[in-house]
């Protein structure tokens, strides 16, 4: 695992780098103390309201961090690589090509020269130093410059096994992402999905777990069974999914760490689309009951089985919102698929989504604010998001063929698949829930069916 | 005959029905509303607005005056009486603590610039002790206009106390222009105000409206123009890009900063936050609107003959509007 401990501001009697003159640390440290003193103060002679604003990605220069030892180099390197890569797909951040600095960062504990770095117009600037510890464990430390203000904006250090250099990577870029923007980031996470390999009529499925940045690829079945629709459990060791073995098909529990698999319940009639609660203590699912199907939620310690719905009509994807109060699900009592919210103890729903065609697969935003769902109309799928009372709905992208939205552990990101149709096949793709900044997912073969993980830390 | 009360009825029932359907469909259809005074105002209108702030001194308790210089010097042929002359008399207004024992020539005093609280030798003070209140407002214009004006017209009882040093030297004017020629010459109240001279200094712009005056908050400084602000503005919000994190509740994250700029159109210091707040979203909030007074530099959108008013400025940054709340 990861030790973190917090990295202090510079204390200043050491400020006294090469490039640091004394006149400047003290100048740092008055802009330090003084800079965001809050004070009421009458009002100056003339006020100004700005009320628009121009939302741009924020130029941060990520300068390659510092090996403690020559053999830390490459190490160190990749990790500042990977902060770069995943502030870049974030689309809020554009890093600042290398080749653009004016002054080589030689030292993590010097206060960098601001001036060089206003110059190449970087607003942020992350610099670390990677080191590898006696005891064989890795240290990565970095802090995050404010440039303009000339302040230092976070710091920290970090202690994890060599292996896991990655994580660190990401869990910098998340600690970055959340002091520029405010909110927590999602690069320290993992997304489960389906592989698919062979033509498309011998098609082999397999589960598929990786970073969230398409590395470190692992197989969680062998492709014996047919897979469908994973999901995280929210400890994030474990998934549920569907799959066909002989015969109908079930809803499985699986340990990502030991590989140990179980069925949920053991039902007549087919059971699918299975979700956790946000507690990981129950799962909701649907049961085949004739040619109706209803919600029911299980309770994992004492099997018992609870019926959430009860109607002559397809009830099914359930999910739960993320205070485990409310589920929305997908239903066609009223005619065609729509979305409806209910109270997670079941009884009366309220239909949500009034569009044309029909709605499937909702999924509730782990921020609450909304709810994903594919919309099929005009013979195009969309994948859109809806506030949970209905309103504001946005189709982010639209085309042939797409499903399977799933939120980044943020909410602010929506991962799904897209199939082309004819002899391709699926593959994965992220957009914003703004609809901007779509970009393929990268998986070794075909995939579908992603599963966003919570934050690993 | 019963039928044709039921006739009548029915028939008066139907005139009233569509006089009320009639009448209140009309009405809806007009919608006073729409109507709206029009006024056209320049941009030299706006520009020239004097700004004010909520919290600032009442006018009262700033006697600055804010007269100009009356008329050019002009060779004087006959000076008004030397109020020297004039015994001192103390009004009943006089503080008794604050005996001030020092008199000057009471031809200075007269000239004096700025009218003080205190008791001074006054010509003629006797309808002044009788309202001994009105004298911290009034100068020695404003005496010397009453003076003329007990001469010509026994009305000493018409006073206003409430007289503004420059009313006062309009109405001088006006009074002047009014009265045929009597044996007060025009001549005399020119020297009495051409005598202030040496010691009243002429009031600049600078001068004149220094104190922040009562009014809106929202209003904008003397002289600095609409097209200067707009620039401004557009300026800090190409520069501005608050985190996009903030859009469900963008009313809680207004952020105020304070700057003040050098006359070279830079920050002179770092920007003041002036909004309190805590949590990460505030602080990412914060800084996108610190980030942005930094970015816009330099402020050489503003005129350095403004730049009095520009010197220091609040600046909103207000996202309710970017993410439509």
């Amino acid at each position: 695992m990861v030790d973190r401990r917090n990295f202090p501001t510079l204390p200043l009697p050491s400020l006294n780098g090469a490039r640091v003159s004394r006149r400047a640390a003290l100048s740092f440290a008055s802009a330090a103390l003084a800079g965001f003193v809050v004070k009421p103060r009458p009002a100056a002679a003339v006020t100004v309201d700005i009320t628009q604003a121009n939302p741009q990605p924020m130029p941060i220069a990520i300068p390659d961090f510092l090996g403690g030892a020559a053999g830390d180099n490459e190490t160190a390197q990749g990790v500042s690589q990977i902060i770069s890569a995943n502030l870049k797909r974030s689309g809020l951040f554009a890093p600042i090509d290398p080749a653009a600095f004016l002054e080589k960062i030689s030292s993590v504990d010097a206060v960098p020269h601001f001036a060089d770095w206003r110059t190449i117009n970087a607003q942020a600037l992350a610099t670390g130093r990677v080191t590898r510890q006696a005891d064989g464990r890795l240290k990565a430390e970095f802090r995050l410059w404010d440039v303009l203000a000339g302040q230092q904006l976070a710091g920290q250090q970090y202690y994890t096994t060599p292996d896991n250099w990655r994580r660190i990577a990401h869990i910098i870029s998340d600690a970055i992402y959340e002091r520029l923007t405010g909110e927590k980031g999602y690069f320290d996470s993992r997304v489960v999905f389906v592989d698919e390999t062979g033509p498309a009529e011998r098609r082999i499925k397999r589960l598929a777990i990786m970073d969230q940045d398409g590395a470190n690829v692992r197989y969680l079945t062998r492709g014996d069974d047919l897979v469908l629709t994973p999901r995280f459990s929210p400890s994030t060791q474990e998934i549920t999914y569907m799959a066909y073995g002989q015969g109908e098909p079930r809803v499985y529990l699986l340990n990502i760490e030991t590989g140990q698999r179980e069925i949920v319940g053991n039902f007549p009639g087919m059971s699918f689309a299975p979700r956790f609660s946000p507690d990981g203590q129950r799962v909701v699912m649907s049961l085949q009951e004739g040619s109706n199907s209803n919600i029911f939620v299980m309770d994992l310690r004492s099997k018992a089985m609870t019926r959430l719905t009860d109607t002559p009509a397809i009830d099914t994807s359930p999910s739960y919102s993320p205070d485990g109060a409310r589920i929305c699900f997908e239903s066609d009592r009223g005619g065609h698929p729509q979305i409806y919210v209910m109270a997670a103890s079941g009884g009366s729903a309220q239909r949500i989504s009034f569009g044309d065609g029909s709605y499937s697969t909702p999924v509730w935003s782990p921020r609450g604010d909304y709810i994903a769902f594919t919309r099929q109309a005009g013979g195009k799928f969309a994948i859109g998001v809806m506030k949970p009372d209905g309103t504001g709905e946005r189709v982010l992208t639209e085309g042939f063929h797409n499903e399977g939205p799933t939120f980044a552990p943020n909410g602010r990101v929506i991962m799904f698949f897209r199939d082309p149709g004819g002899t391709a096949g699926p593959s994965l793709f992220t957009i914003d829930i703004g609809g901007r900044n779509e970009l393929r997912e990268p998986t070794p073969s075909f995939a579908s069916d992603p599963a966003w993980s919570p934050l690993l830390s | 005959m019963r039928s044709s009360w039921i006739i009548s009825v029915s028939g008066h029932a139907a005139v009233l029905l569509i006089g009320l359907v009639t009448f209140a469909s009309s009405k809806s259809s007009v919608d006073m509303s729409d109507f709206m005074p029009v006024e056209i105002v320049t941009p030299d209108n706006t520009s020239h607005a004097t700004a004010g702030v909520k919290n600032a001194p009442k006018p009262a308790e700033n006697p600055k005056p804010l007269a100009d210089k009356v008329g050019d010097p002009k060779p004087v042929k006959e000076l008004a009486p030397k109020v020297a002359d004039k015994p001192e008399i103390k009004t009943e207004s006089a503080p008794p603590a604050d005996p001030k024992p020092e008199v000057k020539p009471a031809r200075k005093s007269a000239e004096k610039a700025e009218p003080k609280p205190e008791p001074k030798a006054e010509p003629k003070s006797a309808e002044k002790a009788e309202k001994p209140k009105d004298k911290p407002q009034t100068d020695q214009i404003a005496d010397a206009l009453k003076k003329e004006e007990a001469k010509k017209t026994p009305k000493p009882e018409k006073k206003q106390p409430e007289f503004k040093p420059d009313q006062i030297a309009e109405a001088l004017k006006r009074d002047e222009a009014k009265k045929p020629p009597s044996k007060f010459d025009a001549n005399q109240v020119a020297a009495l105000l051409d005598h202030r001279e040496p010691q009243r200094q002429v009031a600049t712009a600078e001068t004149l409206n220094g104190a922040a005056s009562l009014g809106v908050s929202t209003g904008h400084a003397a002289h600095l123009s609409q097209s200067e602000l707009e620039a401004l503005r557009a300026k800090l919000i190409s520069q501005w890009n608050p985190p996009t994190a903030i859009s469900n509740h963008p009313d809680q994250y207004v952020v105020t900063i304070r700057v003040r700029l050098t006359r070279d159109h830079r920050l002179d210091g770092q920007p003041q936050v002036l909004t309190s707040g805590e949590g990460p979203l505030f602080e990412a909030t914060r800084d996108s609107a610190v980030r942005a007074v930094f970015q816009a530099q330099p402020y050489d959108m503003l005129s350095l003959t403004t730049y009095d008013q520009w010197k220091e400025m609040d600046i909103n940054f207000d996202p309710r509007e970017v993410f439509g709340g």
